[in-house]
């Protein structure tokens, strides 16, 4: 072995020796420079219209603000603490509007994936036709967002069918009011869309193998699907929940349309904090909250991902 | 345990006949072994069985009970697949556990069972092991012991060993056979290596095409194949086109394009005179013999070598008997005397032959007369 200078040392080995700092910069620009090069404008775009505007949200939420000329609130940069201390204040009802948007999205979030479930196995393991039809109707309820959520204002109207069943079968005697309420939101948001698909893909990849087994070995298909199936399944599922929670808390436009723009949900007080109310402090604050924990929940989601990788 | 009855089973799928009207009876307590080339239907019967399919019609009885069209969980069964399929989810014990739960055994009795089982397979200490931390053998054992532990009534088998490397294969194939003797389980073996089903059972069943194509212990099938199928699925024959000129106790053939005639007194049927055979000689049931021993057999050949090899354990000897190619294979401390044989005549005696039925005019075997188990698909 030789050493940097050509020499050896005395058991033959090598050496090792710091290599000095100008060399390594010039290793690394001559192997990354090409590649630097080619991402250079979405870098640009990237922290141009994505970094840039929250860092300035996170620093917003930092200051406060003060009344300039006695008609409009203005942003004063000095540090303060203060608005995160109103949060979690028990005067307010910010923290009791984040717990109500992290419930509301674990308890729909769990309805969904129970009810994805079976749904989808049945994709997973059964051709039937007009499959990919099924599929894509699953993503309706994401895409096609402003639709769906129009008809779905009908449908809970209090002249809406659903009323108009619910009455006929003689279950209630008065039209229920959904619409208004936050109950309209919750079943929506229970409604299974992307989960399925997700979830399919991950009991396709159950092999088959395992359930007969279990079935030769006395398990009905019930017992198999429970304890076999959703356990292979586990990391797949695992990240369909994460996922539809951590796009829970985010839920914007539902409970805005759904149950009204007073509502509970801490995405619309935001929007409350900006107008009427004009404390733009205040709803930075609120929004790294809220984005704190979608990007727990999302953290979470990948090291489900990852943990399933090494194993 | 059980006896398994099978009456008139028929699978189709789409146009292929998978199963063709099998009808066939394992006894109880035996190890018997379902062998055949890929796609003969072998393991559609084995499933079937299990009752992962639905046969299309007839009828299983698993020992008085008819389980036809009784889903899987409802037969008192165990299956060993060809892929491991020890659940990855649950360590060894877990995976036997379940196994004992879901058939109601007595929960204080678990624990114990489940050692019991392990040591069966010889796995002791395993218990906490996932099947990562196992290899493909150890994980293949704790399927056995899984499909075991219960006591069913009968135990199936999938070709548990082919996802195995040759070496292991072989330990294993012996371990089945001892765990047998154990526990006395009817054990049904699927498998497409002649070697794996004769070593270790005591009947074979040979598919081909759906049929069962001969049954029997697995000398038998060995020593009289009863179609050309079977002696060309097993082992490496030749064959010669004859006609029978006497019958009775001693059956004489003729082969006329080599003007020689051969005998035999153990034929396992009798054949009408005139009928068309196959003579068939097993290229392992060749003697080389000195001329003046040449009364010890009932028929005496003479070869012209072409060449010998060595492979090992074995030399192959390819020559012509006349016009007619013949594969000879010796064994034995014989074999090194026969090194520099090629170019010579040797003297050869038939330890044994056997006759099949041949279709009138059919000679396509002579052109291709050497068959062993390589050159067909396995």
């Amino acid at each position: 072995m030789r050493l940097h200078d050509g020499t050896l040392d005395r058991a033959g080995a090598e050496i090792a020796r710091p290599i000095p700092l100008s060399e390594r910069v010039g290793q690394w620009r001559r192997r990354y420079a090409s590649t630097l090069l080619l991402l250079t404008p979405l870098l640009a775009y990237m922290i141009l219209v994505f970094a840039v505007p929250i860092a300035l949200q996170v620093m917003f939420g930092f200051f406060s603000r003060e009344l300039y000329k006695d008609v409009v609130w203005k942003v004063v940069p000095n540090f303060t603490l203060e608005n995160f201390a109103m949060i979690f204040s028990p005067e307010n009802t910010y923290l009791s509007s984040l717990l109500w948007t992290i419930g509301v999205a674990l308890l729909t979030s769990a309805v969904s994936i129970t009810l994805s479930l079976p749904a989808a196995y049945f994709l997973a393991r059964y051709n039937p036709r007009g499959k990919s039809f099924i599929e894509v109707s699953f993503l309706l309820p994401i895409f096609g967002d402003v639709f769906t959520l129009f008809a779905l204002a009908f449908a809970f109207s209090s002249k809406g069918p659903i009323n108009w069943f619910l009455m006929g079968i003689g279950l209630i005697q008065e039209p229920i009011q959904f619409v208004g309420s936050p109950l309209v939101v919750i079943i929506w948001m229970s409604v299974p869309t992307l989960s399925v698909l997700l979830i399919r893909s991950a009991m396709a990849g159950v092999d088959v193998l395992y359930e007969e087994a279990a079935q030769t070995m006395g398990a009905t298909s019930l017992q198999t699907f429970i304890r076999v199936t959703i356990p292979l399944a586990k990391r797949g599922i695992m990240g369909a929940l994460v996922l539809s929670v951590s796009a829970g808390v985010g839920a914007f436009t539902l409970p805005l349309f759904l149950a009204g723009p007073y509502n509970n949900w801490l995405s619309n007080k935001i929007l409350r904090e900006y107008t009427p109310f004009g404390n733009f402090p205040m709803a930075s604050a609120l929004g790294v909250m809220l984005t704190a924990v979608s990007f727990l929940f999302l953290f979470l989601y990948l090291r489900t991902q990852e943990a399933g990788e090494k194993s | 345990m059980a006896n398994v009855r099978i009456q008139d089973l028929v699978k189709r799928f789409d146009q292929v006949m998978a199963v063709n009207h099998v009808s066939v009876e394992i006894r109880e307590g035996s190890l018997t072994a379902i062998l055949g080339p890929s796609g003969c239907g072998k393991t559609t019967l084995l499933r079937c069985i299990a009752g992962l399919i639905m046969p299309d019609d007839g009828q299983i009885f698993i020992g008085e009970k008819e389980v036809t069209r009784l889903e899987p969980f409802k037969r008192k069964l165990g299956m060993v697949f060809q892929r491991p399929s020890m659940f990855p989810h649950m360590s060894a014990y877990d995976n036997i556990a379940w196994a004992l739960r879901l058939r109601d055994w007595p929960k204080k009795e678990i624990p114990q069972r489940v050692a019991e089982m392990l040591r069966l397979v010889h796995l002791e200490g395993m218990e906490k092991r996932a099947a990562r931390q196992l290899s493909g053998g150890q994980a293949q054992r704790v399927v056995i012991a899984r499909a075991l532990a219960p006591a069913p009534d009968l135990l199936l088998l999938d070709e548990p060993l082919s996802a195995l490397d040759a070496k292991l294969r072989d330990e294993l194939i012996l371990e089945i056979a001892e765990i047998h003797r154990k526990t006395g389980c009817t054990t049904l073996l699927v498998t497409h290596d002649q070697g794996e089903a004769f070593t270790i059972a005591d009947n074979v069943l040979l598919m081909n095409n759906g049929r069962i194509e001969q049954e029997g212990a697995p000398l038998d099938i060995y020593q009289n194949p009863r179609t050309l199928f079977s002696a060309t699925f097993i082992g490496t024959n030749n064959f010669l086109p004859g006609i029978v000129e006497e019958s009775g106790d001693e059956i004489v053939v003729s082969v006329k394009e080599l003007g020689i005639t051969f005998r035999t007194k153990t034929s396992w049927t009798q054949f009408e005179r005139g009928t068309p055979v196959w003579v068939c000689v097993r290229a392992d049931d060749i003697d080389i013999i000195d001329e003046n021993r040449a009364n010890n057999y009932r028929n005496v050949i003479k070869v012209d070598v072409d060449h010998a090899s060595l492979t090992g354990g074995m030399v192959i000897i390819e020559g012509k008997l006349i016009n007619q190619p013949l594969r000879i294979h010796v064994g034995g401390s014989q074999r090194f005397n026969l090194l520099d044989i090629a170019g010579k005549q040797i003297v050869c005696g038939l330890s044994h032959i056997a006759l099949i039925p041949r279709e009138n005019g059919d000679t396509s075997a002579i052109a291709n007369p050497v068959s062993s188990l390589q050159q067909l698909p396995s």
